[in-house]
């Protein structure tokens, strides 16, 4: 990634956690995806607002969700290099539990994913205002 | 453990600008006086208090051993039915598996280190996830996997014992945002990225001793691993660069401090044809150890030999932020055989890293020992680029790509003969647990490595003023740029103002004292000492003049530094 894409990003978080905690409809907050660690991990959107998650990190990583809602590796796209970012808009309230299967391991037990993981919480309404 | 006096530095330390505009602002305020940017440090506090580690594992053996393939007909099945505690003992074959582990207290034992082998197959992302605490893998090869060998994330205690990681594609053996660990007796190679890597922890209370790295982009790498980090009596070689802790934005964490590198022999780094690599790597190319943004760290008693570049380089890390190096000590460690430098340190910004008591040869900067003593002058060094241009120049080359590449798989392959667990399947069943407190190592008993009898040192490289000529466009073009550029503002402005200032002295317009007194400024202040000369001691042309062919100079000088570092891909 280019420094001031860095930089952009970076203030975009900032930003994000100290203004809203998360985006609104027809807004698009940033998650970055460093090694190996989504930042933030956990973050609200409302219906109709989207998240661009940018590899910030230096290796490959990509954005699952447990339940099969999305996959960032979809459509051929495959892993996401450094530097390189996926958006996704959420239409649908609820809860996303999010993984990256690089970094990211599954208790065959309980089914829960521990490592690189996240949740986004989808909500009607603009968050946390 | 303790090796000394901790010194331990508020979060945020890094530069709250993004790097590249750090990196320019350096270039002109360094030399201009103890100009400093970011946080400062808190060095010198009170000792930390003994870190007590929480664990979910059983800290003994439940007595319960589950039999790979003979009770179940997969490694991945056995872990899974083992309760905490238990051992999972697997017999000779290959595995053709991905293991996750999440149970903790887990002994997972191969019968026979080199014929138990996990296989990727070019294909699987991890020999061993494991996430739970306390899990042990001993005598065990993993192979071709396309991500990590062997691999604990986000746990308290780990262990990884006489294990062998080929051509496992980023890290060999790998702990991120862990704590309380060691790797031992193990072997790793055909990584890109590094053979053995501890990564995000702070305090790590975590070993690596008695490993062998090579072929890979980096023997070990440790970014924003900190605290009673501890890598010794291990062996790297035939790597690009040796063993580089580091500081990096792409991880939490930062800066990597508290770092001891001792009793290493690391020798013949500098691999270009045999190694992976990609951008990051390919920077450290030819040095023993990087310190880079690395804080109140010790590199002491190694030995180094024939390493392309140097035997240790200090230097700032340039990313999102520029994060200086400062504090760090490199004693008593034997460098021969260097390619450009047996000792480097660099700027901008470095602050009061020190050399003492190495037996080496040559140094960039100049006099290391002498100016940057940790037991007498230490001299500050705000500029100090001719280190850090090399970095940087490679650092182009690869976004160029114009550095070698190996595919996944090409690197040497070590024969399977490595050392066994002792006492074999029989050994004491012992959970990851208290790892680092049970550790029986002294680091105040490590010594340096006897040199072998049978090592030819090689030649250093025809440089010029420390930049290698063969180095290549880009490292060649950046040191001429950040460090010949004013070495000979130094040297020919200073010859010129000397000249000038006795000329003068002669002619009856300056003092006897005026003449002195510039002329010690102009020789002990590199190139600073002739900018002041240039404006206010030069009497040749009006003072609005002087300031703005001055000023004139040093926004060209630096928006071509700047051009060059765009066009290389730097930023």
């Amino acid at each position: 990634m280019r420094w001031w894409r860095r930089v952009a990003a970076s203030a975009a978080v900032t930003i994000g956690a100290a203004g809203c905690g998360g985006a609104g409809a027809d807004d698009q907050s940033v998650v970055r995806m460093l090694d190996n660690r989504y930042v933030p991990a956990d973050i609200e959107v409302a219906v109709g607002g989207s998240l661009e998650f940018v590899n910030d990190g230096r290796v490959d990583h990509n954005v699952i969700d447990a339940n099969g809602a999305f996959d960032s590796r979809a459509n051929g796209v495959g892993d996401h290099k450094p530097g390189e970012s996926w958006s996704h808009t959420f239409t649908e309230p609820g809860h996303y539990s999010i993984y990256c299967s690089l970094h990211a391991t599954k208790n065959n037990s309980t089914g829960e994913w521990s490592g690189m993981v996240g949740t986004i919480t989808v909500i009607d309404a603009v968050p946390n205002q | 453990m303790d090796w000394g006096t901790r010194k331990q530095f508020v979060d945020g330390h890094g530069i709250g600008v993004t790097g590249a505009v750090a990196l320019l602002i350096g270039l002109f305020v360094t030399g201009f006086g103890p100009f400093r940017l970011g946080a400062e440090a808190t060095a010198g506090g009170a000792p930390a208090a003994p870190v007590v580690f929480s664990s979910d594992a059983p800290e003994v053996w439940t007595g319960e051993t589950r039999n790979v393939p003979d009770d179940y007909p997969t490694i991945q099945s056995a872990v899974d039915a083992a309760d905490p505690g238990d051992l999972v003992l697997i017999e000779p074959g290959v595995y053709a598996e991905a293991v996750s582990v999440t149970t903790p207290g887990l002994v997972i034992r191969g019968v026979d280190r080199n014929r138990v082998v996990l296989d990727g197959e070019f294909t699987r992302s991890n020999g061993f996830f494991v996430t739970a605490d306390g899990v042990a893998i001993e005598n065990i090869t993993a192979r071709n996997y396309v991500t990590n060998g062997f691999y604990w994330d986000g746990v308290t205690g780990y262990r990884g014992s006489y294990l062998t990681a080929i051509d496992d594609w980023v890290y060999g053996i790998y702990a991120f945002d862990s704590v309380d660990g060691v790797f031992e007796h193990s072997y790793a190679s055909g990584s890109w990225d590094a053979g053995f890597y501890v990564g995000q922890c702070d305090p790590c209370n975590a070993v690596v001793t008695d490993v062998l790295a090579e072929f890979n982009g980096l023997g070990y790498s440790g970014t924003n691993s900190s605290g009673d980090m501890y890598i010794v009596n291990s062996e790297w070689r035939h790597n690009v660069g040796g063993i580089v802790p580091n500081t990096l934005d792409s991880e939490l964490l930062p800066p990597s401090h508290d770092v001891l590198v001792a009793g290493n022999y690391i020798h013949h780094n500098g691999e270009s044809e045999r190694a992976p690599n990609r951008s990051a790597e390919w920077s450290s190319f030819g040095n023993g150890v990087v310190l880079a943004g690395v804080r109140d760290s010790v590199v002491r008693n190694n030995l180094m030999v024939n390493n392309a570049s140097s035997g240790v380089e200090v230097v700032t890390m340039i990313d999102a932020n520029m994060w200086r190096s400062g504090g760090n000590e490199v004693r008593d460690n034997m460098i021969r055989g260097s390619g450009r430098a047996d000792l480097l340190l660099g700027g901008p910004l470095e602050e009061g890293s020190c050399f003492s008591g190495n037996d080496a040869k040559t140094s960039v900067p100049y006099f290391l020992n002498a100016l940057h003593d940790c037991d007498g002058i230490n001299l500050p060094l705000w500029y100090g680029l001719a280190t850090s241009s090399d970095p940087l120049g490679r650092i182009a080359q690869a976004a160029k790509g114009e550095n070698p590449q190996l595919e996944h798989g090409d690197a040497p392959k070590p024969r399977l003969n490595f050392e066994q667990l002792p006492d074999g399947v029989d050994a004491e069943v012992r959970p990851a647990v208290d790892v680092f407190e049970s550790l029986e190592f002294d680091p105040d008993e490590i010594t340096t490595p006897d040199l072998p009898a049978d090592v030819d040192f090689d030649d250093p490289k025809a440089s010029v003023f420390g930049v290698v000529l063969s180095a290549g466009f880009w490292p060649v073009l950046y040191g001429a740029l950040m460090w010949w550029v004013p070495m000979a503002v130094w040297i020919f402005g200073g010859l010129w103002a000397v000249l000038k200032l006795w000329l003068g002295f002669v002619n009856a317009d300056r003092s006897l004292l005026t003449a002195i007194g510039w002329t010690f400024l102009v020789v002990v202040l590199p190139v600073v000492g002739v900018l002041f000369f240039a404006v206010l001691g030069y009497r040749g042309l009006p003072l609005g003049a002087r300031i703005a062919r001055l000023a004139g100079a040093v926004v060209l000088w630096l928006a071509v530094t700047a051009g060059a570092l765009w066009w290389g891909g730097v930023f």
